[in-house]
């Protein structure tokens, strides 16, 4: 740039501001737009900030769910029945060569015989396994473990186990928590 | 027929330096032509990895993305860097080419490496042709290629060497012309960025020439692949701010004007530029901090310069920002936000800046996570990586370099831009894609994904995603990199469609006014390039020197450095 061009410039960015653009094309500034020309910048703009922003904000949210928040899913190490008393601590689940494998360890902390049953196995495809697992009667103070495999359709994941827990005293056996636990595989 | 000269306004660039613009033309056209490639490429890993839409066997994926890094990362970047520079240095000295013949002689040998080195990319894809590069974009051993990719980035590298000795002999003689004065901006900002190149490329030189080279030649048996390493990152962090430094040129000189106002301030853009020289090159052990042989202390401070490479990133945040809100208001913005308003986002060049430069700071907090030891280590070697520099590299630079080529083109050419609105889409649709795919690829990063791979999935294993699930990531990635090709095709059109007419009448605004804190309230020591250059040196003599001697204590072509930090105790007696 020249010193003349230096000093006009500088001259010019004083005084009203310059149109920027270099080859005389089509107005630029918002305020100078046609209205078809504006009404869909801002509709380009509304989609290319707001496409972005709902994209992040959803990843922010749902890291920070994964932190503190609960999960949607089961995994191992968790309780399979939180509203039970006694632990139920999952220690295998895993889909791997279309099979579906859960074994859980239950530790009768109550006073009675204590028993957990799956009746059923929910699919991602609206079917349903009805071949069940089952632990107990457990004595007091004893601990049992619950395992079962499933061999899943093609392309199918479980999405929910129907459980049951049970109390066994003379004789009967009394339904203490009844229960539809969500997964969270993969499809 | 000529370019129209309004009233008080410069003429077309291509007016004033016929030789110089016929210059920038051919570097862009190369540039572009090699973006045009290693972007179809992108394409193609980008559903090839997903498994969204394969078409080529996966042993051509390395091909592919190698071809899509080296295309991309050296050939799109640093041809478009010297086509910027050389506008640059002309227009802001205002000084024809001292000679062309030597400027068209280091065109001419860039271009020649670029072709041998994609040649030898590209005959991977056939087999009865006897050599291949599929060494990926980094190149280092134990990968190996055909001499003449390794020959060609030497050529491609002297180049860019004979280049700066261009620019540097231009800014002499202007000095000679012009005792005292402080250099233009845009000059300034040159002369620091090649002296870090010539500083940062020492060590790929030494890499190739006296290590690559003889051994895909058989001259010598073996290297030491952590002395390879080593030398490659050397180079290969400066490499990053070799793409990033024409970048901040154009956020500092083009943006402001183009937001209707001028640069904050001058010299706070000079020390950016300063701190980049010095800071940019020991930095390079942030790339290896899984590699054993390198001492850890070397790594923490690797780790501590780059958190200090922040603060210039920070500095341009705040100025450029500053400029923009400067010319925001004087367009009648006022409030503390309402001001984005006044900016002219249906200008395709400055949106494509501001986009960039919005993208850049996404880029920023991902490289943060990069550059800690310690957090690193969660994503070494994932999909989190090339989630991160697509938003550097691959919309910081690459979306600038596209929106100033709207501001830049018809003044190149003498010709009015075409296809506006296509042009005014772009970068918008540019932004969607890259937030599409840079988002899924951190987060499958972060489950753990890894890149480098046209197989990402184990057997008998499956990535948990911490949300959502790994399809939708797959997904996500495709459609990002979909609308990024198609977001690239308009930009082809626009750019070719905007040569191939005829020149017409055109009112040119070239002019770039002044910062409102000019270079005469900078301190005398700003512009003492070889100062800065000193200090520099010291700084990578201090990060390096320890460690390069022990990698060498057992031999340079020694190829089996023991698992673990030598010891540095003979250094000190040597020094003792």
């Amino acid at each position: 740039m020249s010193e003349d061009a230096l000093e006009r410039s500088t001259e010019d960015a004083g005084s009203e501001p310059r149109d920027p653009r270099t080859d005389g094309g089509q107005p630029v500034q918002a305020g100078q737009m046609t209205g078809d020309r504006r009404k869909y910048l801002k509709y380009l703009i509304a989609l290319a900030v707001g496409i972005p922003v709902a994209l992040e904000a959803g990843t922010f949210f749902g890291l920070l769910q994964g932190q503190v928040g609960d999960e949607k899913g089961l995994s191992v190490g968790e309780d399979l029945l939180a509203e039970t008393a006694r632990p139920e601590t999952v220690d295998t689940l895993a889909v791997a060569d279309g099979t579906f494998e859960l074994s859980v360890t239950v530790e009768n902390t109550g006073d009675v015989d204590y028993g957990v049953s799956i009746s059923e196995v929910k699919l991602s495809n609206g079917e349903a396994l009805s071949d069940g697992a089952s632990v107990g009667p457990i004595a007091p103070g004893e601990t049992g473990t619950l395992a079962g495999e499933w061999s899943l359709p093609d392309g199918a994941t479980p999405t929910a186990l129907v459980v049951t827990a049970r109390e066994y005293g003379d004789g009967t056996a009394e339904v203490v928590a009844a229960s539809t636990v969500e997964l969270a595989f993969d499809d | 027929m000529s370019t129209e000269r309004i009233e008080g306004e410069l003429g077309a660039f291509r007016d004033e330096y016929p030789d110089a613009a016929n210059v920038v033309r051919k570097l862009f056209a190369v540039s572009f032509a090699a973006l045009g490639i290693g972007g179809l490429f992108g394409l193609i890993q980008a559903l090839h990895r997903t498994g969204v839409f394969r078409f080529i066997p996966s042993k051509d994926y390395y091909t592919v993305l190698t071809g899509h890094g080296v295309l991309l990362a050296l050939v799109f970047t640093i041809f478009f860097l010297c086509g910027i520079f050389t506008w640059s240095i002309v227009d802001s000295l205002e000084r024809p080419l001292e000679s062309v013949t030597f400027t068209k002689t280091w065109v001419a040998i860039m271009s020649t490496g670029s072709t041998m080195a994609g040649v030898a990319i590209l005959a991977g894809f056939v087999g009865e042709i006897p050599f291949q590069a599929d060494v990926l974009f980094t190149f280092y051993p134990p990968l190996q290629a055909h001499p003449i990719f390794y020959i060609g980035l030497a050529l491609f590298i002297i180049g860019t060497w004979l280049a700066g000795i261009d620019w540097f002999r231009t800014y002499w003689n202007w000095r000679g012309d012009n005792p005292g004065q402080s250099p233009p901006l845009r000059t300034f900002m040159v002369l620091m960025t090649m002296l870090m190149w010539y500083l940062s490329t020492l060590g790929v030189a030494v890499e190739v020439v006296f290590f690559l080279i003889p051994w895909s030649l058989g001259l010598i048996q073996a290297v030491d692949p952590l002395l390879m390493r080593t030398l490659f990152w050397y180079f290969g962090h400066p490499v990053v701010y070799f793409w990033l430094m024409p970048a901040y040129l154009i956020w500092y000189t083009i943006l402001p004007k183009l937001a209707g106002g001028r640069l904050f301030s001058d010299p706070l853009a000079r020390i950016v530029f300063v701190l980049f020289l010095v800071l940019s090159t020991p930095v390079g052990f942030h790339h290896q901090y899984m590699d054993p042989g390198i001492p850890e202390g070397f790594k923490f401070l690797a780790m501590s310069n780059t958190m200090f490479l922040l603060l210039p990133s920070l500095l341009t945040a705040f100025t450029v920002v500053a400029s923009m809100e400067y010319g925001a208001r004087r367009n009648g913005g006022t409030g503390y936000l309402s001001w984005l308003r006044n900016l002219p986002w249906g200008e395709p060049a400055f949106a494509a800046m501001a986009l960039a430069g919005l993208m850049f700071a996404a880029g920023g907090f991902s490289g943060m996570v990069n550059a800690g030891m310690n957090v690193n280590y969660l994503v070494h070697n994932t999909l989190w990586v090339p989630g991160h520099f697509h938003l550097t590299v691959g919309t910081a630079v690459a979306l600038t370099f596209m929106g100033v080529t709207y501001w830049l083109w018809p003044q190149l050419t003498g010709k009015r831009l075409q296809h506006r609105t296509l042009a005014t889409i772009q970068p918008y649709l540019w932004f969607v894609g890259m937030t599409l795919m840079s988002n899924a690829m951190h987060r499958g990063g972060l489950a753990g994904i890894p890149r480098r791979t046209a197989e990402p999935q184990y057997e008998n294993f499956e990535f948990e995603a911490l949300f959502g699930t790994i399809g939708e990531i797959r997904w996500q990635i495709a459609l990002g990199g979909i609308l990024l090709t198609l977001s690239l095709t308009l930009f082809l059109i626009v750019v070719v469609g905007t040569w191939l007419v005829d020149r017409s009448a055109i009112a040119v605004d070239g002019d770039l006014p002044p910062a409102l804190s000019g270079p005469e309230e900078a301190p005398r020591a700003i512009n003492n390039l070889r100062l800065w250059l000193v200090i520099a040196v010291v700084l990578v003599a201090l990060a390096y020197g320890p460690p390069l001697y022990t990698m060498i204590q057992d031999g340079l072509f020694y190829p089996g450095q023991p698992p673990q930090p030598t010891a540095l105790e003979p250094l000190w007696e040597v020094l003792l």
